[in-house]
């Protein structure tokens, strides 16, 4: 009895806090105990971390989703054959750190949503990433250069060629002359065609034929790539572009490199603004840096090599003549007959990417609709690898602009001291921008 | 021992060059194999469905390949400087 008061005590307490909860015969029978709900607080814990993870998967839920279903529309591309003497359409692709971070928030966006569709399409690509402001734009402009001298020795050899062919080409002329044009020419079509085909039969041979099984000539035939064999183009190649400071660099670089000299500008004339201004750079970076040693390593510019020294600024792009060696229809590799870089249309995929403490709830958000990002990058690409193209217009020079308004401030501060591309306004020239095409992802069905 | 592979070459080079040979193409074809391997893996369907290979597979395997060789390079350069690195300790 007395056992049976102390503890009754305790026990009329005991049934007023915690609630009796669920529980039947067969559960008891079971060991189980009373089914109840938790503790408020507990349950304000538990639907929060919910709701937060279960964001995150149907996010990335919905982005798998997406990525198949432009992987799935693209991937017929990929079933044709290729013939062994051929290579595969290849795609460029520039991509740049955004202001402020690194290089890896870039090829996120590039490994997650660009590359499956590429890979899924069957086309060969070659990414060039740069870590220090300047080197896609140097790097362009180095590609143009190349190519309008390989294109100069090859005129040049041209000439010599013609100058030894002179007699002939004159005895030629004359025979022409005489000869009625119209019939004449029809006459003699007919005649070479009849040649051509008795020359054809008198070398055809089985063993051509018999592909790598035989020794035959064919089989080292040279190596083409599919982007040689169109006829426009700007059915050839590609070129993507990721985050809007990679794009202000190749644009500029194009300009570079079409409009600039072939030689680097002597460092007599450079030197005077150069020498001034890097020490004046220079400077100003440690303090600046000391200041914000807190803040995020940042990957910044530095101008300051000489290499990356442009050969041609943009004021100076109207007084610069343009290349007669670039003045045909379609430049092509002289070797590869691969329609130049600017001809192939560009493709500029714009990464927002915002930093920041006081900027995370806007991240947030951010962070919890990556799928409409996605959806942007994964059609775009399509737009890449189905051709849909348009020509290039001047209001194009601001693509991806709504990026720069993520760049933080202070960055753009920096830079705008040590002269940086990134936040000049692009300018570029007419003559470089008629040549230029891009693609369209408003045209892609689906 | 000889200094280099200087002097007392007469004796052991048959035997010697036999067995580097060997060792080599042991490694060669070891690389071969592994690359023909993960290369098949990675980029042809297992379903088989037709005789050639498609654009997509070949332009897999020919990155595929292109990437083997190159990682293959650079590991080997990295050892031989490690190599390098410790045979003074070990004399």
């Amino acid at each position: 009895m007395v056992d049976g008061t102390a503890s009754s005590a305790p026990d009329a307490h005991k049934p007023a806090a915690r609630k009796t909860g669920y529980s039947n015969p067969a559960f008891r029978a079971m060991g189980l105990p009373a089914l109840r709900l938790p503790s408020r607080n507990w349950m304000i814990f538990w639907s929060s971390l919910t709701l937060v993870i279960s964001g995150i998967v149907y996010d990335k839920h919905q982005q798998k989703k997406v990525r198949e279903k432009w992987c799935d529309l693209v991937a017929p591309l990929s079933q044709g054959t290729l013939r062994i003497d051929r290579k595969p359409r290849k795609i460029t692709v520039f991509v740049a750190p955004p202001p402020n971070d690194y290089l890896d928030t870039s090829m996120f966006v590039w490994r997650r949503f660009v590359k499956p569709v590429l890979f899924a399409a069957g086309v060969d690509y070659e990414v060039f990433t740069e870590e220090k402001q300047g080197l896609i734009r140097f790097e362009v402009a180095q590609r143009v250069r190349d190519l309008r001298k390989e294109l100069r020795e090859y005129d040049a050899r041209l000439k010599a060629l013609e100058q030894e062919k002179r007699p002939w080409n004159k005895i030629k002329h004359t025979v022409f002359k005489v000869w009625p044009s119209n019939r004449g020419s029809q006459v003699q079509d007919d005649e070479t065609e009849m040649l051509l085909a008795k020359k054809f039969k008198a070398e055809f041979d089985f063993r051509n034929v018999l592909g790598p099984f035989y020794q035959n000539r064919d089989v080292t035939a040279q190596i083409s790539s599919e982007d040689a064999l169109v006829a426009n183009p700007v059915y050839a190649g590609g070129v993507i572009i990721l985050g809007r400071g990679a794009y202000k660099e190749y644009v500029t670089g194009l300009c570079e490199g079409i409009l600039g000299p072939l030689e680097p500008p002597k460092p007599a004339e450079m030197a005077v603004p150069d020498d001034t201004e890097p020490p004046v750079a220079t400077s100003g970076n440690p303090e600046i840096e000391s200041k914000d040693e807190s803040k995020e390593q940042t990957t910044q510019p530095e101008e300051t090599d000489n290499v990356l020294q442009p050969f041609i600024t943009s004021d100076n792009y109207s007084s610069a003549s343009f290349p007669s060696e670039l003045s045909g229809v379609t430049v092509r590799e002289p070797d590869t007959k691969i329609p130049a870089i600017f001809h192939q249309p560009i493709l500029m995929l714009s990464i927002p990417h915002l930093v920041g403490f006081l900027n995370i709830p806007e991240r947030i958000y951010r962070f919890y609709n990556r799928r409409t990002d996605a959806e942007r990058y994964c059609r775009a690409t399509a737009s890449c690898v189905l051709q849909k193209i348009r020509p290039f217009e001047s209001s194009d020079l601001k693509l991806g602009l709504e990026e720069e308004d993520d760049w933080p401030k202070k960055w753009v501060e920096q830079a705008k001291q040590r002269n940086s591309d990134w936040v000049k306004p692009l300018v570029a020239d007419e003559r470089v921008t008629k040549l230029l095409s891009v693609y369209d992802d408003e045209q892609v069905t689906k | 021992m000889s200094f280099l592979g200087f002097g007392g070459q007469p004796q052991v080079s048959g035997q010697q060059k036999i067995s580097t040979a060997e060792a080599e193409l042991d490694l060669v074809t070891d690389m071969f194999n592994k690359l023909v391997d993960n290369c098949h893996k990675k980029c042809i369907q297992a379903s088989y469905s037709e005789g050639d290979l498609n654009k997509g597979e070949s332009s897999c395997i020919d990155r595929c390949v292109a990437k083997y060789f190159e990682t293959n390079v650079k590991v080997g350069e990295n050892m031989q400087q490690i190599g390098n690195s410790f045979a003074p300790g070990r004399a």
